[in-house]
């Protein structure tokens, strides 16, 4: 029988991953810290050598970068949805996951935050985009989708880093109080001298509140906005007013895929397993189904619609992308985001681990497919047929797709080590008070 | 003003019985209490002395600054450049509510972050007067303010209560 958790052994539960850690970690974080390096060199060679080392070329002017671009910041979308919107839908079965997922949201947008800027090769020039009053007497142009997009991601990063950061703060108290010598110094200034008084608690939880409320618009908002990039264009495919939910529904898809693959194999790890549920991990599954279901939804009244409105251009697009020579990409974009979650909706295999860690890696390659589908063959294939051309393999795009994986699973092994990983606070408040006796516990 | 002086920590494992201590304590009257808990316990807190949440007005005048300056931005920046560009009016109203709307969630966000240290009252630089560690892991505080003649009679409190501990300073 599972012991049960009390308030003391919560705290030492997750702050094991503190401890000196072992070569594995290590190993991770050294290959992590690897791919980095290698995605700077090749940065460094593209600005060196020029933009025309990517894919990109005429027809084809958004490739790889954009595509990573998008796919990071639908991951980022997932670590707020557990936790603001699930906070204010008072879902219980958020509380040990939600400080997991917002790191990760932090660190997908940071790392999303660059592709834009590599992709546009003369990245000294990306200054432009900041509104400051300057001699030259520029300003950005906020009826462009980039100014949109520079507006909201940085919106979305600065209120996701704070809301985690204010979340963290009754928990670096109590990192503090375990700490002696420089670590109580650190934990200490980070937890800004927080005591747990009746004033502070009652302040945070009024702040933790509207934190919430603010946060759960920019879900839907943010990518919203990445996806009008694409539908304010008059590129055939992508000009469509399906594309703020087909969206905001697939990145919600992306990021609790990607909770997953991060949790299941981080609960045994770091022995939460009583933290971590099964059943947490259930219950994050049950969102795929939906999110599948309406991303699989989208795809067909694309199509649907496409034919119906008797568009011709918008048609051939999309048969091109079923039928053409990207045909491959697009199929595993549906098998993967829409037909490999179906078993999901048995029980049996959303409480089998091994399954669901497979399923959540194949809708996170699905999802990285469906962002490759819709631009790239899109854009090489518009409207006059003399202009129709395609990409041809690049390196330096993979590696860099690659190199972005390797900084964000630094800065979350980091983050694992340095910061508390599940809510400690939050999970206490779920079980019942000690009491007397010191005996009292409970479940998650 | 009252000369209060933090004299007494009660430390109890049960929030309910310290709860039950700050109601007697709040009875009796001529004290100052400040509750510590290590997760904000609803009947401790409900117990605990009333006090001004000001984070909510700070989110208010955040967001609407946020609002006013968002679409200012937008609107003014574009002023400078008053080109009719495909066929669209230079003051584009429904792209500026992009700008307008995030910047509203921006400021509105920041401010709230002020809002909480200001009316938590951090960061905070010194330990209160007296301290239990444990009150960060599992155990509930109840500290006292109050003049010097009364900290025994606020110290049977507590124990009656059922403090585990009573720290003086």
């Amino acid at each position: 029988m599972a012991k049960l958790l009390n308030y003391r052994n919560v705290a030492d539960k997750v702050l094991l991953a503190q401890s000196k850690p072992g070569p594995g970690y290590m190993l991770a974080l050294g290959l992590s810290v690897t791919l980095v390096f290698m995605a700077i060199g090749i940065w460094a060679y593209q600005v060196r050598t020029g933009i025309g080392i990517t894919v990109m070329n005429n027809p084809v002017g958004w490739g790889i970068y954009i595509t990573t671009f998008v796919f990071w910041v639908g991951i980022a979308h997932s670590g707020t949805a557990i936790s603001a919107i699930l906070f204010l839908l008072r879902a219980r079965w958020r509380t040990t996951i939600f400080r997991t997922s917002e790191a990760m949201t932090l660190f997908a947008v940071l790392t999303a935050g660059f592709f834009p800027i590599i992709h546009i090769g003369r990245l000294w020039r990306v200054y432009y985009l900041f509104p400051y009053p300057n001699q030259r007497d520029l300003w950005p142009n906020f009826k462009s989708p980039l100014a949109w997009d520079m507006v909201a991601i940085t919106t979305y990063l600065t209120i996701s880093a704070t809301f985690l950061y204010v979340g963290m703060i009754p928990d670096l108290a109590i990192i503090r109080d375990r700490s002696s010598g420089w670590k109580k110094v650190l934990y200490g200034l980070l937890a800004m001298g927080w005591r747990g008084s009746d004033r502070e608690w009652k302040n945070y939880l009024k702040a933790y509140i509207l934190f919430a409320g603010l946060a759960t618009p920019l879900v839907i908002s943010v990518h919203s906005v990445v996806s009008w990039d694409f539908a304010v264009s008059v590129v055939p495919g992508w000009h469509t007013t399906i594309f703020a939910p087909y969206f905001v529904a697939g990145a919600i898809h992306s990021g609790f895929a990607m909770v997953l693959t991060l949790l299941i194999p981080l609960r045994k790890i770091f022995k939460v397993e009583e933290l971590i549920t099964k059943r947490h991990l259930e219950q994050a599954s049950k969102v795929i189904i939906l999110t599948g279901l309406i991303v699989g939804y989208a795809y067909g009244t694309e199509f649907f619609i496409a034919w119906y409105s008797g568009n011709e251009t918008e048609f051939d697009v999309f048969w091109y992308r079923a039928t053409g020579e990207w045909a491959v990409t697009y199929w595993i974009m549906v098998s993967c985001n829409v037909l490999v979650p179906i078993p999901l909706l048995f029980k049996k295999v959303r409480t089998n681990l091994k399954w669901l860690f497979i399923i959540s890696i194949f809708v996170n390659v699905g999802m990285w497919f469906e962002r490759f589908v819709i631009i790239v063959t899109s854009l090489s294939h518009e409207y006059l047929p003399h202009s129709w051309g395609t990409i041809s393999f690049h390196w330096p795009d993979f590696l860099m797709l690659i190199g972005s994986f390797g900084w964000f699973f630094m800065w979350l092994l980091l983050f694992l080590r340095i910061m508390p990983w599940i809510a400690i606070a939050e999970v206490k408040e779920i079980l019942p008070p000690p009491g007397k006796d010191g005996k009292g516990g409970g479940t998650v | 003003m009252k000369s209060y002086k933090r004299r007494l920590l009660g430390v109890f494992a049960d929030p309910y019985e310290a709860a039950h201590a700050i109601k007697a304590l709040q009875r009796l009257g001529d004290c100052e209490l400040e509750v510590y808990a290590p997760v904000p316990d609803h009947h401790l807190l409900d117990a605990a002395p009333k006090r001004f949440k000001p984070v909510r007005y700070f989110t208010a005048v955040g967001a609407l600054l946020g609002l006013v300056s968002g679409f200012a931005l937008a609107f003014w920046t574009a002023g400078l450049f008053d080109l009719f560009l495909s066929g669209m009016e230079w003051d584009a109203t429904v792209p500026f509510v992009i700008i307008g709307f995030e910047v509203t969630i921006l400021l509105g966000g920041i401010m709230t972050l002020f809002g909480l240290l200001i009316g938590a009252r951090l960061p905070k630089f010194s330990n209160p007067p007296i301290w239990d560690p444990r009150l960060s892991e599992d155990l509930f505080g109840v500290g006292v303010d109050c003049k010097k003649g009364y900290v025994e009679r606020f110290a049977k409190v507590l124990r009656e209560h059922g403090a585990e501990d009573v720290h003086r300073a």
